[in-house]
């Protein structure tokens, strides 16, 4: 009977329902009614998660599983909405200007919470995971696809990789065009009038082009500098004429199934504009490497990548993210190429071709390898834009109102771009409890019972909902560490943007820095100031409690949240130390046998780590301690089979290192001649052409924790972080002391 | 001679007769001796803390008393710590001193009979002044030091008045003072009727006696019927001298009479000239013939209707009745009397002032500062939302020069609510203070809210003098109280409701009327169900204005909105019986097992049992019907109220006992604040001379009231959230496959 209803009546059906949702969330019942009722439907909740945990191992019923997945989102929702509805009745009351100034603000801020809250249950109600499509079996219809590599300032090795890796693409020769596309060599730059520039820039392209015709791609270059990588692509665009474009970042060296495995979905749907995969990176964020948690637990853009592109793609939303994406070039020249009003092109173009009509797909295996900015700073820079673009979105475009896009696109889009908000909420949370607890301002009209009753059953759902949806790809409170990473950075850039919408300038991000000692970063002063806020507000809350016995009850609960603020505070100021880089170019971890050729013996052995330039190998001690020393500086070849190519190589290089390692065998560490550019794609093969390896390491970098055991390693991490970022801070003093004496 | 002698001896049989009659009669004052503990409305001792204290009691004294006599007798202890010399108890009525006793610390506990001069009492309240004046040294001391007390013994301690009654000259306009709420003792009221009461005359006599309790306000009259007798063969003496000769009077002597009746009823009784004065609805007080300190009121009309309306308007404190001792209203109707009514509960979605409930500004003054009290009453079947609040605006003003920690503090039903800090040292004058209040806070029926300033001077130091002449605060009666949210929705059975309000009885004036169903047409059982009857309208400040009987049958039950049904257990009808929550056979007792009491410390007022407390707990009492069958009901009283559906009305409260002479014993007792106060439940039983009492529910819920949607929803979850979750649970799954439909449709269209 329901399939019979047109559209509108369903929506008339589903606005009836939010009505009556929201009516029932609005029932004040008594106060011990109200808790039995949160933490029933908690439970409930946990119930729900309880049952589908149960149809997953026993691979139930799929309808099945769909129908818990929505039950646990609104069952918890609800909670919220319960929460909500009395948080606005009945907490916000008028004692002076100030106190309602702060309560409205606290309140605004959760309501933002709540907003994006509903927004990213709507979005991940149902991921949409894609089938592999095949390439059309007829070789005519499998499109030309130009692959393009933008570049600005990136050093000629990682150019170098990239276009090796691309060049070896599986796909039809006479179908690919590989284009280097180097902004750093514009005729602009080489006659500037800064003649070091105008020098650099002619080295940049003599040397770029001969290695792009040593390797057999396109150097483009154009006469301005305008648009940034915007411009440089459609500049590029212009020079092309492959049907598909396959757009990489310097830094993103790509799978060679990369159009396998995406081509088919553009071919198979002629309405598809974009078709995104994940960015996967190969080294640390800043704050990973300054906590030490690489590895052991997953990266940040985990979450969007592995849950969120999936679930927007559900509602056809997912968008363009700059790089590992393939674009229709018909589509993408209707709109002017990649170009817009926001200093994030990428999603825009994305938007404003889905409000066009077209469409787009994501595929969540990761096919490129990436870097991701090494320190603080250009962590900052690179979030800086981001925040700015997406809030640039969302007032130059608005979402919610731009013509064309479909209601749920919009409420995908408002979900993506309002979450870029959050620094005005961070913050907020972050000195609300400063305001009660150092000035006395009153910020939230409630006693213990009410807490206990309404918010404490928020948080536990809302924590439960979180974990469900996000758990694996992203730990309890790591949002909240990142948020405060880039709040008090981001908040004055948004406030610029909010107030010049059109203002913001495009900046690259930073990528492969160096470092070669431990050091503070310059950015930290805002964090101190803030963390010495926090604590003084501490103390001032246990002279509040003796002082005000009468209002223990709210004290505690506001010192409670100080608490988890000021436990915040000092991961991120352990992470604000930075570690020095132990390695020039990253490292991929490897399991993969191979053979060592090397004083006319060939020893079985395992390659155990990689990169671009050299191989880690791990060696038997059964061979002895004399014969693996004495190998120390020989020239060596090793065979392995490489699984991107299909076939074994072998490659000639030297033994640099021999260390006992903690198994007793011994590692390895070899240094590969690669003045043969066959070897040197065979290796860039080797390392990056297999997209199954970061199949694997993604998964790898996931485990599933429990939420208790993973804050103790969130913590634990950021107090060891925190002592070297003391000890760092004392030994600075000393030395300036000692300087200035 | 022996004619002579004859003569002397009859002469002086009915001198001695007489006598003996008037003896028994001055002898009669209501109640000789009363202990502080009922003057003052608390068990506990009196205690007098601190330098200087004033703990004023008030006596009721009716103008129709006549006091000769009346002694005040003291126990007390003080503390040790007290300097003898300078510290004292004394004693003052209405403002004079009539005595000074040493407080003496070597002889801690004082015994003291003090003689209050009678001629000082004066009709109304009369204020005996308990005043200490305490001090632990001759120097400098701290008022409020922990040392200074003393103790009067509120039980021992007690107020002997001796005296008798004064002649009566009364008139209609004095009606106060007829049905005088300043009575001492218990009121008893005789109504009488000139044959075998009809049902007609079972309603007059409702009438009658919630009038005279109205009056008597707390005092609930004990009522009697009577059947007056004719006087077949009045004397010379009584034809010539009595008013009314052919009533004999030795029915009526000594107690209050009412007559009721239409004109031909009591025409034989009163005669022809009296039935000439009657042309419409009748009213006249006289004292009696034969003893002048109590009155025979009569209650009459040409036609029933009369009768009731002139009951009627005895229920009125507001109607001007005549200085005169009849008076006839002819063309009065039923219809025109409700205007006389006070109709004061409060509305929701109203504003009142302070005014409008019967405050006038006042300005409180002195350390003490002082308290004011404004009554509002709430409809009985009240249902507020818990997050409902009152507001208070309030107008106030205080003066300078107070110390910081003064308060203005606001109490309801004599709890703590809220308060208002006096903290500006140069006084303030503050038009609109808003002030918030729960509702719930509030009860169904009367509320009492107490303002009350706590003021301190700054100059509390030792030694220093103080002025307290600054201590003012002057609160306005153009301040207002709102109500919002008030709705109307209430679970029954609930005879504590019914105690304090009379709900469901007397409220919904459109309903059909209460129906008084009486098993048998006795005297005691007519006694029983006016005597209840005026409790009712006690507690519910008013007299019933629509009540029907039905004698001996309950057919006429059938149709009302509410009944109240009486009578002798065998008397019941059998299906009536079938719908209470205990079955009671044909030999009933209450056989309450082992009876458990409720909260640590049993109150003197009577202890409140659970019935098997720990036999039938609450979640089993819908399956387990406790028998009384098989035994007597011995001495006990019981009183139960369930649903009467469409045979008897929305509610039926049951009063019932083995016989109409213990029920109406019962109730006697039942009226009695000890009693009253621990109904509750939907079944109660206590039993005659004992103060204990035993309730609980045993039956099946029902609700009345037409609330709101969002208030009936309110009310149901909050009462049984288990309800909400289900509705929830269901809710949300209907939502969750609504979307998954949703969904799959979106998957298939789009993907």
């Amino acid at each position: 009977m329901l399939s019979q209803l047109s559209g509108r009546t369903l929506a008339v059906i589903g606005v009836l329902a939010i009505v009556a949702a929201l009516y029932i969330a609005q029932i004040r019942v008594d106060i011990g009614s109200q808790a039995a009722i949160a933490y029933g439907l908690v439970a409930l909740v946990i119930i729900f998660r309880k049952l589908e945990d149960r149809n997953i191992r026993n691979n139930g019923d799929i309808e099945q599983r769909r129908l818990l997945r929505i039950l646990i989102l609104i069952t918890a929702f609800f909670v919220s909405m319960r929460y909500f509805a009395w948080r606005q009745q009945e907490t916000i009351q008028y004692y002076d200007f100030l106190s309602l100034i702060c309560m409205i603000v606290l309140f605004m801020a959760e309501l933002y919470g709540i907003i994006i809250s509903f927004l990213g249950s709507f979005v991940n109600i149902q991921g949409r995971k894609r089938e592999h499509v095949p390439l059309p079996s007829d070789p005519d219809k499998i499109p030309s696809v130009d692959i393009m590599v933008p570049s600005y300032n990136e050093p000629q090795e990682m150019l170098e990789i990239t276009l090796l890796a691309a060049l070896q693409v599986d796909y039809p020769k006479d179908k690919l065009n590989v284009c280097l596309l180097d902004d750093g060599g514009t005729l602009g730059r080489r006659n500037s009038d800064d003649l070091e520039r105008a020098r650099s820039s002619q080295e940049r392209y003599d040397t770029l082009t001969a290695m792009c015709e040593r390797i057999g791609a396109t150097y483009l270059t154009r006469e301005k500098n305008n648009h940034a990588k915007a411009g440089n692509v459609n500049a590029a665009l212009e020079k092309t004429n492959g049907e598909f474009v396959l757009i990489l970042d310097a830094d993103h060296v790509p799978s060679r199934d990369i159009l396998q495995k995406t081509v088919g979905h553009a071919v198979d749907d002629p309405k598809i504009f974009l078709v995104q995969t994940p960015h996967f990176f190969i080294n640390p964020d800043p704050i990973e490497k300054n906590l030490e948690t690489y590895g052991k637990m997953p990266g940040e853009n985990e979450m969007f990548y592995g849950v969120i592109q999936e679930g927007l793609d559900f509602w056809d939303a997912s968008f363009f993210c700059g790089s590992a994406a393939l674009i229709r070039r018909t589509y993408l020249l209707e709109v002017g190429g990649i170009s817009g009003d926001s200093i994030t092109e990428d999603a825009e173009t994305a938007f404003l071709l889905h409000a066009k009509g077209y469409r787009s797909a994501y595929v969540n295996r990761p096919m490129i390898a990436g870097l991701q900015p090494e320190t603080y700073s250009g962590f900052v820079v690179q979030r800086m834009r981001w925040a700015q673009g997406m809030v640039q979105i969302f007032i130059l475009k608005n979402p919610l109102l731009f013509k064309g896009l479909k209601p749920w696109q919009r409420l995908g889009y408002t979900s993506s771009a309002g979450f870029w908000f959050f620094p005005f909420a961070r913050a907020t949370f972050l000195v609300a409890p400063s305001a009660y607890l150092f000035f006395g301002l009153k910020i939230y009209e409630a006693n213990l019972t009410e807490f206990f009753s309404y918010a404490v059953p928020h948080l536990i759902g809302a924590l439960i909902v979180t974990d469900y949806l996000f758990g694996r790809y992203r730990w309890a409170l790591v949002s909240e560490l990142y948020e405060l990473m880039q709040s008090l950075y981001s908040l004055p850039a948004i406030v610029e943007v909010i107030k010049s919408p059109r203002s913001p300038e495009f900046a690259v991000t930073p990528k492969g820095e160096f470092m070669d000692e431990n050091f503070i970063t310059s950015l930290a002063g805002p964090f101190y100031i803030l963390l010495a806020f926090n604590v003084f507000s501490m103390v001032a809350g246990f002279i509040r409690l003796e002082l005000m016995p009468q209002d223990r009850d709210v004290i505690l609960i506001t010192m409670f949240w100080e608490m988890f603020n000021i436990s915040l505070m000092i991961c991120a100021i352990g992470s604000l130390y930075e570690l020095k880089q132990r390695r020039e170019v990253p490292r991929v971890k490897s399991d993969d046998p191979a053979i060592l050729f090397v004083h006319d013996k060939a020893i079985n052995c395992r390659i155990i780590d990689m990169s671009s330039s050299g191989l880690g190998l791990e060696l038997s001690a059964a061979l002895g301690e004399n014969f693996l020393k004495s190998i120390n500086g020989a020239d060596i070849e090793i065979q392995t089979y490489n699984g991107a190519l299909g076939r074994n190589i072998r490659l000639p290089g030297e033994v640099r290192s021999v260390v006992e390692r903690e198994n007793g065998n011994f590692h390895i560490g070899l240094q590969l001649d690669l003045e043969d550019l066959k070897h040197k794609s065979e290796l860039v093969s080797l390392v990056y052409g297999d997209s199954e390896r970061w199949v694997k390491e993604r998964a790898d970098r996931m485990p599933d924790l429990p939420v208790k055991k993973t804050l103790k390693i969130l913590f634990h991490s950021g107090i060891l972080a925190t002592r070297g970022h003391v000890v760092q801070l004392w030994k600075d003093f000393w030395e300036r002391k000692k300087a200035a004496a | 001679m022996s004619r002579l002698l004859q003569i002397l001896l009859i002469f002086m049989t009915t001198v001695v007769v007489h006598s003996s009659v008037n003896a028994a009669s001055k002898s009669a004052l209501p109640m000789n001796t009363m202990p502080l503990s009922k003057l003052v409305g608390q068990i506990e001792p009196i205690d007098l803390r601190g330098v200087r204290t004033i703990y004023p009691i008030f006596i009721p004294l009716s103008k129709r008393l006549n006091l000769n006599k009346v002694t005040l007798h003291l126990e007390y202890v003080n503390s040790i710590a007290l300097v003898g010399e300078r510290s004292q108890l004394v004693v003052k009525l209405n403002e004079d001193v009539v005595a000074q006793l040493p407080l003496n610390p070597k002889r801690p506990e004082g015994v003291a009979d003090i003689r209050l001069p009678s001629s000082r009492f004066k009709p109304g309240y009369n204020k005996i002044t308990l005043y200490v004046a305490q001090h632990y040294t001759y120097e400098c001391e701290d008022p409020d030091a922990p040392e200074l007390w003393t103790q009067v013994d509120s039980q021992n301690s007690y107020v002997k008045f001796e005296g008798g009654l004064n002649p009566l000259n009364p008139k209609l306009s004095q009606i106060e003072h007829l049905f005088d709420k300043r009575w001492l003792g218990d009121y008893e009221l005789n109504i009488m009727t000139a044959a075998a009461p009809s049902v007609d005359h079972a309603r007059w006599g409702a009438m009658v006696s919630q009038a005279a309790a109205i009056h008597l306000e707390y005092k609930s009259p004990l009522v009697r019927h009577s059947v007056a007798e004719f006087n077949a063969n009045p004397t010379r003496k009584q034809l010539k001298d009595y008013r009314f000769p052919y009533l004999k009077q030795s029915g009526i002597a000594g107690k209050d009479t009412v007559l009721i009746g239409t004109q031909s009823e009591l025409q034989p009784l009163l005669g022809s000239n009296w039935s000439r004065s009657v042309d419409g609805p009748y009213l006249a007080v006289y004292p009696q013939d034969e003893d002048s300190r109590h009155f025979v009121m009569i209650v009459s009309g040409q036609q029933p209707e009369d009768v009731a309306v002139a009951a009627k308007i005895l229920g009125y404190l507001n109607f001007p009745l005549p200085d005169t001792r009849t008076a006839t209203f002819p063309g009065l109707q039923l219809d025109h009397l409700p205007r006389f009514s006070t109709t004061d509960l409060a509305t929701t979605n109203t504003r009142y002032r302070l005014y409008d409930l019967g405050f006038e500004s006042m300005t409180m003054r002195g350390a003490g500062g002082g308290s004011t009290v404004v009554d509002i009453s709430l409809p009985p079947d009240v249902y507020v939302a818990q997050t409902s609040e009152v507001k208070l605006d309030l107008h106030f003003a205080y003066g300078a020069g107070m110390r910081g920690d003064s308060v203005f503090n606001i109490f309801i039903n004599g709890r703590f609510e809220n308060v208002i800090r006096l903290k500006e040292v140069e006084g303030e004058s503050v038009r609109r203070h808003t002030i918030t209040i729960p509702t719930r806070s509030f009860k169904p029926g009367r509320n009492e809210i107490m303002f009350a300033a706590q003021m301190i001077t700054n100059n509390s130091e030792e030694c220093q003098v103080r002025n307290d002449q600054n201590l003012l605060f002057t609160l306005y009666d153009d301040s207002t109280i709102s109500f919002k949210g008030l709705d109307s929705y209430v679970q029954m059975p609930n005879l504590r409701l019914t105690a304090n309000t009379g709900f469901p009885y007397n409220y919904f004036d459109d309903a059909g009327p209460t129906v008084i169903g009486l098993g048998t047409s006795d005297s005691e059982l007519l006694s029983a169900s006016w005597t209840f009857l005026g409790k009712m309208a006690q507690v519910m400040t008013r007299p019933h204005e629509d009540l029907h009987y039905s004698i001996g049958s309950y057919r006429d039950i059938a149709g009302s909105s509410n009944a109240i049904v009486m009578g002798p257990v065998r008397s019941i009808d059998q299906t009536l019986l079938d719908r209470a929550p205990i079955q009671l056979g044909d030999e009933s007792v209450l056989t309450f097992g082992r009876a458990a009491e409720i909260g640590d410390h049993p109150r003197l007022n009577g202890s409140r049992l659970w019935i098997n407390a720990d036999e039938y707990g609450d979640q089993n009492f819908n399956y387990v019907r406790p028998s009384l069958q098989g035994y007597g009901l011995g001495d006990y009283g019981v009183m139960m109220q369930f649903g009467g559906g469409s045979e008897y009305g929305e509610t039926v409260t049951l009063l019932t006992a083995m016989s109409s002479e213990i029920l109406y014993g019962a109730i006697t007792d039942l009226v009695t604040p000890e009693i009253w106060s621990n109904v509750q439940g939907d079944v109660t039983a206590w039993k005659q001379g004992e103060e204990a009492v035993y309730a609980r529910t045993f039956g099946d819920k029902y609700y009345v009231g037409e609330p709101r949607f969002s208030n009936w929803l309110i009310y149901h979850f909050s009462n049984n959230p288990v309800l909400f979750i289900v509705f929830l649970i269901f809710f949300l799954i209907l939502l969750a496959v609504f979307i998954r439909w949703l969904l799959k449709r979106f998957r298939e269209k789009h993907h």
